[in-house]
């Protein structure tokens, strides 16, 4: 009994067989070789160093499926998929080895019972996979996944592939048992359910079966390429080259270079993505966990971070591989269509423009993909080269650029604020350990000064040498970075690295998350390395050091709300609860969403300094978050999400009953002397 | 389409009111310290209004300021946004002028340039708002003017413009070439680009002196001026707030559109 001996007419069937396994492979190879040319029309991007970091993320993201469980239910039914697939290839290997020179059997393992066991395991287990993703998709039907046919196709090829292998698994035990089919319990009670057909029926029903599956695994080869399902083959490949630059370093520019050769600044066509962005649009799945963390479509926007990517790469795959592999376009009534452009038709500028950049879509993504530099360089695009930038960022723009801050205060007034303070500033202490990096905030906004005032009264009370730069400091350029404007980032920049650098300076306290990825990661680029430090990270070594001593009390529930570029960006979810914790009386609650999964206050990527017109204000979202877990204060650490919250307790009329305040706030309450206990000199609201 | 471009540097509109300051004795706004000064408002639209007409009909820009090195900036930021060349006029003859003494070196430049379809300003500095220049430019230059246009259509050779009143539009037709005050109704200026910036950087600007233009001291400056201003001086504003109590939104409408008719505002 063999599943290719005799002939169809003059045919030998293996013969047949042999036409139609090379067919596919000769298919899949031709789509495959198509998908390779495409990703090499993308610009060049080093993602080659440090192999043994990149295959580790493999183990733990790919065989160990590390980002996929962070939803159990989908994570492991994917992890039963994703194994059995590689379990049974193994199983499949032998079947076309066994169709295509009769008689070969896999070496070793053929005979080896866990070998046998596993096969008939793992098709059990897939089947239970598969209906419990047919369950997740009909029934419980989570809004990031979108209910297409390609999704159903697939279940409906894998649960088929499973049942013809358990068929022909059993009816080739009834039909001829072997030693050793002990291993195989589902294939042989199926075999005791064939027991009573006749021989030749049980032969039968054994060919039709391994046929059905050689043909369906032929299929899946062909029709991979054209799918979702591609992910199969470059998942893998995407986590081993994800970006190991530190997380908040967008991508620096040579705007000279640029200029000169007449290279583009930012992204407005496809292939001035690189390689690796475009394995990115190869390796998305579909599964929308990057929408359902995204604040953008949570709160109504009309950027979708999944539909972001998909558009790409129908863009790719559709509208632009006929330009890119040079083949003459297709049309032949002799009007071409103009092109879509890819900023503006493809991807609408308000999608750009929607982003927080607060890079909950990439830290959720399973297979690594990365939306947030794809978005600035599309925006670089739209405002260095296209000049379509909306109205309040242009003003944005104009405000840094003419007085150093985003709201066009006096320069000569940075330093108001530690007036009577006792304050000195660099010029005045060179030697002071410590540069106290104001930023624009906590230097102008009325409510912010309040946590400088706090922050400076705490290094003072702890003994902290620190100086501050007065009228020199000037806007690290983060918001006009991320809204795209690289030329004044830079210019802010460097101007910044160079009052820096003359003052020598070596470490760096700030309360802005922002001035601190700036500062720290960003200003590297430019010349520029300083220790700096984030003051929760500060103010805990002070705690632990015993310079500072939380006395008096502060019995009250409060929420932690993690600032993005605090959390996500830098790790840093544990110095600021601990700081919290050191305030005797102090209990800590969390939101739902809190650490890894904290949600936007809706400031980031420029966002402070323009309205939101579509859905739902993001602030407003995340302080009901806030409410549903009744804090009597909710916390922060960055100036912008004070101003968020505050402005949404105010238009929800929780002002009153729901107080924010920054950390340096409730610890300078915390640590004051005794004789000043009063309310006049209480920097948060009690 | 050849457009000239007349622009204003003027102390950065957008500083806190308690930043402005004027020398009462001196009859002289003192410059805020370390404030950069800024293309006016109204001539930013002026400048957005001519790179559009210049991208639907072709042409050549050219922009104009009258004023010391400082207005180098404005005009660099003109070229940023798209124009292709500019003139500084500075003299130590041109300074104390009014807005006719500006308009005389203004329109004498305008000469100098040659032949032009248009000259665009915007309808008033928002330094003091007078709103002179654009029709003092169109008597001396002898040709049409409008103030203030919210629209500007080339009809087979004709220039239609709309000049906003108080309660709408006025419709016009003119021949060219004309004088137009731009208002900031037509549009919204565009922000410079990459490309835009780096030739503004390389850009020659050269300056033309009373003599280059062919004027005498005494038409232009303090010397031209025919406005004499008699007292310089920050007016005290002084507000009151009156709440109107009620019991419900309603009734507190009722009570305000009562107050307010009470008051002849509405």
């Amino acid at each position: 009994m063999h599943p290719t001996s005799g002939t169809i007419g003059p045919l030998p069937v293996v013969l047949v067989f042999w036409i139609l396994t090379l067919g596919a492979v000769a298919l899949f190879a031709r789509s495959a070789w198509r998908l390779v040319r495409l990703l090499r029309a993308g610009v060049a991007e080093p993602r080659f160093d440090r192999p043994l970091d990149r295959l580790g993320a493999v183990v733990v993201h790919v065989l160990g499926h590390g980002r996929l469980l962070t939803q159990p239910y989908s994570g492991l039914l994917h992890l039963f998929i994703f194994w059995g697939f590689l379990i049974l290839t193994i199983g499949t290997i032998e079947h076309f080895g066994h169709g295509l020179f009769p008689g070969f059997t896999l070496p070793l393992l053929h005979r080896w019972p866990p070998y046998r066991f596993s096969q008939d395991l793992f098709n059990v287990l897939v089947l239970i996979a598969v209906g419990m993703a047919i369950y997740q998709r009909t029934v419980t039907r989570p809004a990031r996944l979108t209910l297409n046919a390609d999704g159903f196709v697939i279940l409906g090829l894998i649960a088929a592939l499973m049942i013809t292998n358990l068929v022909a698994s059993g009816a080739r035990i009834a039909a001829q048992p072997e030693p050793g089919d002990a291993a195989l319990p589902i294939s042989s009670a199926l075999a005791a359910l064939f027991a009573g057909l006749p021989l030749a029926a049980q032969e039968a029903l054994y060919r039709v079966a391994w046929w059905s599956h050689v043909l369906i695994v032929l299929g899946f080869l062909v029709y991979i390429p054209h799918s979702k399902h591609l992910h199969i083959i470059t998942a893998a490949p995407n986590v081993y080259f994800r970006s190991l630059e530190p997380k908040g370093q967008l991508r620096p520019i040579d705007i000279e270079k640029a200029l000169e050769n007449d290279l583009p600044v930012g992204v407005s066509k496809i292939e001035q993505l690189s390689w690796k962005d475009l394995l990115d649009l190869y390796s998305c799945t579909e599964c929308g966990r990057c929408q359902a963390e995204c604040p953008a479509s949570l709160s109504g926007k009309e950027l979708s971070p999944k539909f972001l990517i998909l558009d790409l790469k129908d863009h790719l795959l559709r509208d632009e591989a006929a330009r890119l592999l040079g083949a003459p376009r297709g049309d032949t009534d002799g009007s071409p269509a103009p092109p879509r452009r890819m900023v503006g038709d493809v991807i609408h500028d308000q999608v750009l423009w929607d982003c927080v950049t607060c890079r909950a879509c990439m830290d959720a993504c399973p297979v690594f993909i990365e939306h947030v530099p794809k978005i600035v360089d599309m925006r670089r695009h739209l405002v260095m080269e296209a000049s379509r930038i909306p109205l309040e960022f242009q003003k944005l723009f104009d405000n840094v650029e003419a007085s150093g801050n985003p709201w066009r205060f006096p320069r000569a007034a940075r330093a108001d604020w530690a007036q009577g303070l006792g304050i000195p500033t660099l010029a005045e202490r060179p030697d002071a350990e410590y540069l106290f990096w104001v930023g624009c905030a906590g230097a102008y906004d009325e409510r912010n000064v309040k946590v400088s005032v706090a922050l400076a009264r705490l290094l003072q009370r702890a003994g902290v040498s620190f100086a501050i730069l007065g009228t020199e400091e000037s806007c690290t350029g983060d918001p006009v970075r991320r809204v795209g404007n690289e030329y004044l980032f830079q210019l802010q920049a460097q101007q910044n690295v160079e009052t820096l650098t003359r003052y020598g300076v070596k470490k760096i306290v700030t309360a802005c998350p922002h001035c601190f990825n700036t500062l720290g990661t960003e200003y590297r680029a430019f010349g520029g390395h300083f220790t700096v430090l984030h003051h929760t990270q500060l103010l805990e070594q002070l705690i632990a050091a015993g310079r500072l001593r939380p006395q008096e009390r502060l019995a009250e529930t409060l929420t932690y709300h993690d600032p993005c570029y605090l959390g996500r960006y830098h790790g840093l979810y544990d110095a600021p609860r601990r700081v919290l914790q050191a305030i005797p009386g102090v209990a800590l609650t969390e939101m739902e969403r809190h650490r890894e999964r904290g949600f936007c206050c809706g400031a980031g990527g420029g966002h402070a300094f323009c309205e939101e017109r579509t859905g739902r204000r993001i602030n407003h979202l995340r302080v009901e978050q806030a409410l549903a877990v009744r804090p009597q204060r909710v916390a922060t650490a960055c100036p912008y999400c004070l101003m968020m919250f505050e402005d949404a307790t105010r238009a929800k009329d929780v002002y009153e009953t729901l107080p924010v305040a920054d950390i340096a706030e409730l610890l300078d309450r915390a640590t004051r002397p005794a004789a000043e206990a009063s309310p006049h000199t209480d920097g948060a609201r009690s | 389409m050849d457009i000239v471009v007349c622009i204003k540097q003027v102390p950065d509109p957008e500083i806190p009111p308690s930043q402005f300051k004027v020398d009462e004795a001196a009859k002289r706004v003192v410059p805020p310290p370390g404030v950069q000064p800024v293309i006016s408002t109204f001539d930013l639209h002026a400048i957005e209004a001519a790179l559009q007409l210049k991208e639907r009909h072709g042409g050549k820009i050219t922009v104009l300021s009258l004023g010391p090195a400082s207005v180098r900036d404005a005009l660099k930021r003109a070229i940023a946004m798209g124009c292709d060349a500019a003139v500084q006029l500075d003299d130590p003859a041109f300074e104390g002028g009014d807005s006719f003494a500006t308009a005389v070196a203004l329109a004498a430049a305008i000469r100098k340039l040659g032949a032009f379809d248009l000259v665009l300003t915007g309808r008033q500095a928002s330094d003091w708002d007078s709103g002179q220049v654009p029709s003092a430019l169109a008597e001396l230059l002898g040709i049409p003017g409008a103030v203030p246009v919210q629209k500007i259509e080339l009809r087979d050779g004709t220039l239609y413009v709309e000049r906003v009143t108080e309660d709408g539009y006025q419709p016009i037709e003119m021949p060219l070439p004309a004088v137009l005050g731009i208002s900031n109704e037509i549009n919204q200026p565009r922000y410079p680009t990459l490309k835009g910036i780096m030739a503004a950087g390389k850009a020659q600007i050269p300056v033309w002196s009373a003599a280059d233009l062919g004027l005498t001291p005494d038409q232009v400056g303090e010397r031209g001026r025919r406005v004499i201003l008699t007292r310089l001086y920050v007016p005290v504003r002084e507000s009151r707030c009156e709440f109107i109590e009620a019991e419900t939104p309603q009734e507190a409408g009722e009570k305000l559109a009562l107050r307010l008719r009470e008051a002849r505002l509405i």
